[in-house]
């Protein structure tokens, strides 16, 4: 049997499109996830995350483009590539039917690889009672589930799509120290959320989707680093706070009493040179959130 | 996501899913009236052909409890009163059962009433309008069936008696839907809903049976829904008594729905089990054993059921066959009469079993979809699980239960026999249970086609070939259809076991079919989006 290209990226996508009529679902992604990376996928409702992971999965079949996952075509080939990877929905469906225990030996039968010992522990820190059927979890209860599911196989790619919607802050915690875990025994996350603080807190690399559509991806770093500095120049009361909308880079300019409030791309110089000028007496700058990157894709028409 | 999410409205999905079956079943009702009006009158063109057909069905007993009490079938009315009242209430009653258990407890099953439960609507208002649903869906069955009952009927039927006639058809469906709604409270999915509906069902037809059947026990007949039915005559001694308790007890039931629907938690049925349920792994290691076990419980019900059914006929048959070999007029007996008695009783009123294989084969194809639909389906095939495999893994546990279900009648046919004193042999009759098997298959292969190929209209289409099928089947003959539209049902494709003797070469051509039909499916299934919508 061939195996998979040892260096092969963990997904790898080409041109990646998916039209349902004339509604485009997903727009010729190109993405790349080297193995051992938490991944962010960023986007917000509708924007095409699930649709990605759907054409990951082979649930869907691409319009056009190739999908792969950890070197095996994702449509061609589906069953092989899914004996490395694990998935849990945003939208958790289990066989209501089924007890938590009966479900978790269902998947891990049929998934082929299960590490028992990391099972229990995982039951254990979710503080999940497997005894109950699946119809009397809590929504919450069910996304434990799913996500004990998923990380009990120790699969080289873990996609999880949203899977925190539903659970307490507790139990998001967990989550978290889980993907770190993972991440620390070299296994791939792809992690699809909106929720900005747990992709910053968790992943290296980003992606942001918008209408179907990349707009922006790199590392956290390098996404801060190309976008705006936020700064904040102090003046003293009865001083004149300088016009800087002229002032090259400078952008959104605010005056709120005493204080001058603005944004800057590229170089800081000009605006320095010019709040030096006008005898700022305290400046602050700070790199921007996640969250302001990520409006700022969106404020865009 | 896909851009197209249904919202989660109950009185809206409820709607949209049963009124659109309530309008094909109403086209499809009405017109039977009609067309058994104007058949019988084809067939039977001068009084003295209609004698002999009144005389030879009016004095079988076995016929009478079978189809309902036979009266005037000298007469174009008195047959289609008979002809129709016989058939369609069951059909009503199990689209009743389906889409009032769908409506109910599937949309919860679904985890979709979870969302309203959790606004200002309490459970009960819910289930409320889940009920006003059903209610559009019983009017525009009404509004369809009187409709096209009249413009079929007109030139055979006088016009009142066709206004009775519709009514009287929709006893079946509006008590069973309240039927439904009492049964979704009281199981703990809506399988167990299914199955308690179907059992009423089951014992509503043996009490009609019983009441027509047996002399002194007439009154069992009110304790029936389809006991009413029988009583309304509407097309020979028209009765609104019947009419006005069937109005009754569907209010009745469906405002004890209402008030049960506020007493029980969600996702849970008042009889579902309080103990701790037990975890059972040995099924579970794969697509296929998981197909067994979801399988597992209705399946067994269905099997209890069939075996009932099986028992009543053989014990009914001795008694009903003495008067039978006259009576082939348009059962489609063999002629000749050489094999006369219980085998050619059996052969006719297996058509019974034949129609209970069908219907588990489309609620298999059903319940196929239903995962697919759930998402249920996504979690697997995000396994290393194929589609193909996934899909034989249900096909084979279907045509499993299918053949199960076939070996059930046959022996509970033949302990009917044992019972009844007029003992046939075993072999026969499991041959006889078997015999509709590769028919059943088509249906389910069908069910595969559709999944593939038209997923949402699995179930409605599934389930839509079998009534069509049947009554294609059982008025068909009335025409003198030619044998090309005949054989579109599969019913007609099921020789008459144990009357004849078994037909190797259909049972293998149909299976074929049935094969070719799975086949077609499977390869567009592969080549589809798997949807939740």
């Amino acid at each position: 049997m061939r195996t998979p290209a040892a260096g092969a990226p963990a997904i790898r996508t080409e041109g990646l499109t998916k039209r349902y009529g004339t509604v485009v679902g997903l727009d010729a992604l190109d993405l790349q996830v080297q193995r051992g990376e938490v991944f962010g996928y960023l986007g917000p409702n509708g924007a095409g995350k699930t649709t990605t992971i759907r054409l990951l999965l082979g649930l869907l079949r691409p319009t056009a483009g190739r999908v792969e996952v950890l070197g095996v075509d994702a449509v061609a080939d589906p069953r092989r590539a899914h004996r490395r990877l694990a998935y849990v929905a945003g939208d958790v469906a289990l066989w209501p039917g089924l007890t938590g225990e009966e479900t978790l030996h269902l998947l891990g039968r049929v998934h082929g690889s299960l590490d028992r010992a990391y099972r229990d522990e995982l039951v254990e820190r979710f503080e999940l009672d497997p005894s109950r059927r699946v119809r009397a979890y809590s929504k919450g209860n069910r996304q434990k589930l799913a996500l004990i599911g998923a990380l009990m196989t120790r699969a080289d790619l873990l996609v999880l799509d949203e899977p925190t919607a539903g659970l307490d802050p507790l139990m998001e915690q967990v989550f978290r120290a889980c993907v770190r875990e993972a991440a620390e025994r070299g296994q791939t996350v792809f992690l699809s959320s909106h929720v900005l603080s747990e992709v910053e807190a968790l992943c290296g690399r980003v992606a942001i989707l918008r209408a179907g559509r990349l707009v922006s991806s790199g590392t956290l770093a390098e996404m801060r680093w190309d976008g705006a500095l936020a700064v904040e120049a102090s003046f003293d009361a009865g001083q004149a706070v300088p016009d800087v909308s002229a002032v090259p880079g400078v952008l959104d300019p605010v005056v709120d009493g005493a204080v001058l409030r603005c944004r800057v791309s590229g170089s800081v110089a000009p605006l320095l040179a010019a709040l030096a000028a006008a005898g700022a007496v305290r400046v602050a700058s700070r790199e921007p959130t996640l969250e302001e990157l990520f409006l700022a894709h969106y404020d865009q028409p | 996501m896909s851009p197209r999410r249904r919202l989660p409205e109950p009185a809206g999905v409820t709607r949209r899913r049963t009124v659109r079956s309530a309008l094909v079943l109403g086209l499809a009702g009405g017109a039977v009236v009609g067309l058994a009006a104007e058949g019988y009158v084809l067939a039977y063109p001068d009084p003295a052909d209609r004698a002999v057909v009144a005389a030879s069905i009016g004095g079988n007993p076995g016929l009478a409890a079978l189809f309902g009490t036979p009266r005037a079938l000298e007469t174009v009315a008195g047959f289609t009163e008979w002809r129709v009242l016989g058939v369609l209430p069951l059909v009503g009653a199990v689209w009743a059962l389906l889409a009032g258990t769908a409506a109910l407890r599937g949309e919860e099953d679904a985890g979709r009433w979870d969302v309203l439960l959790a606004g200002p609507r309490s459970r009960r208002a819910t289930t409320g309008w889940g009920l006003a649903g059903l209610g559009l869906s019983l009017l525009v069955l009404a509004v369809a069936t009187t409709v096209t009952a009249v413009g079929t009927g007109a030139r055979a039927l006088d016009l009142a008696g066709t206004l009775w006639t519709a009514a009287a058809l929709l006893v079946a469906p509006a008590v069973f839907l309240a039927v439904a709604a009492v049964c979704s409270q009281l199981g703990g999915t809506r399988g167990q809903a299914l199955q308690l509906g179907a059992a009423v069902l089951g014992a509503a037809y043996l009490l009609r049976v019983a009441g027509t059947a047996v002399d002194g026990l007439e009154w069992l007949g009110w304790l029936s829904p389809l006991g009413w039915v029988d009583r309304v005559a509407p097309l020979t001694e028209p009765d609104g008594l019947p009419l006005a308790v069937a109005g009754v007890a569907t209010v009745a039931l469906a405002g004890l729905a209402a008030l049960l629907a506020g007493r029980r938690d969600a996702g849970a049925g008042l009889l579902a089990g309080r103990r701790p349920p037990r975890s059972r792994t040995a099924l579970l290691s794969g697509s296929l054993g998981l197909a067994a076990r979801l399988a597992r419980g209705a399946g067994i019900g269905w099997l209890v059921g069939l075996a009932v059914v099986g028992v009543v006929l053989g014990l009914v048959a001795p008694t009903a066959s003495e008067a039978l070999a006259d009576s082939q007029l348009d059962l489609g007996l063999p002629s000749g009469g050489a094999t006369g008695g219980v085998p050619a009783f059996l052969g006719a009123v297996f058509l019974l079993v034949t129609l209970l294989l069908s219907l588990q084969a489309a609620g298999q194809a059903a319940a196929a979809r239903d995962e697919e639909e759930a998402g249920r389906l996504d979690t697997l095939l995000a396994l290393p699980v194929g589609r193909l495999r996934w899909l034989g893994g249900r096909l084979a546990v279907g045509a499993a239960l299918l053949a199960a279900g076939g070996v059930v009648a046959g022996v509970a046919a033949w302990a009917g026999t044992v019972l009844g004193d007029a003992e046939q042999p075993l072999g026969e009759l499991v041959a006889a249970g078997l015999t509709p098997v590769p028919a059943a298959l088509v249906v389910l292969g069908l069910g595969a086609l559709l999944l593939g190929v038209a997923p949402r209209w699995t179930s409605l289409a599934a389930y839509g070939y079998v009534a069509a099928a049947f009554l294609l089947e059982v008025l068909g003959g009335l025409f003198g259809l030619p044998e090309t539209v005949l054989g579109l049902s599969v019913f007609h494709q099921v020789p008459l076991v144990p009357a004849v003797d078994p037909e190797p070469a259909t049972a293998v051509a149909t299976a074929a079919v049935a094969a070719l039909l799975a086949g077609a499916g499977s390869l567009a299934l592969v080549r589809r989006d798997v949807s939740r919508d």
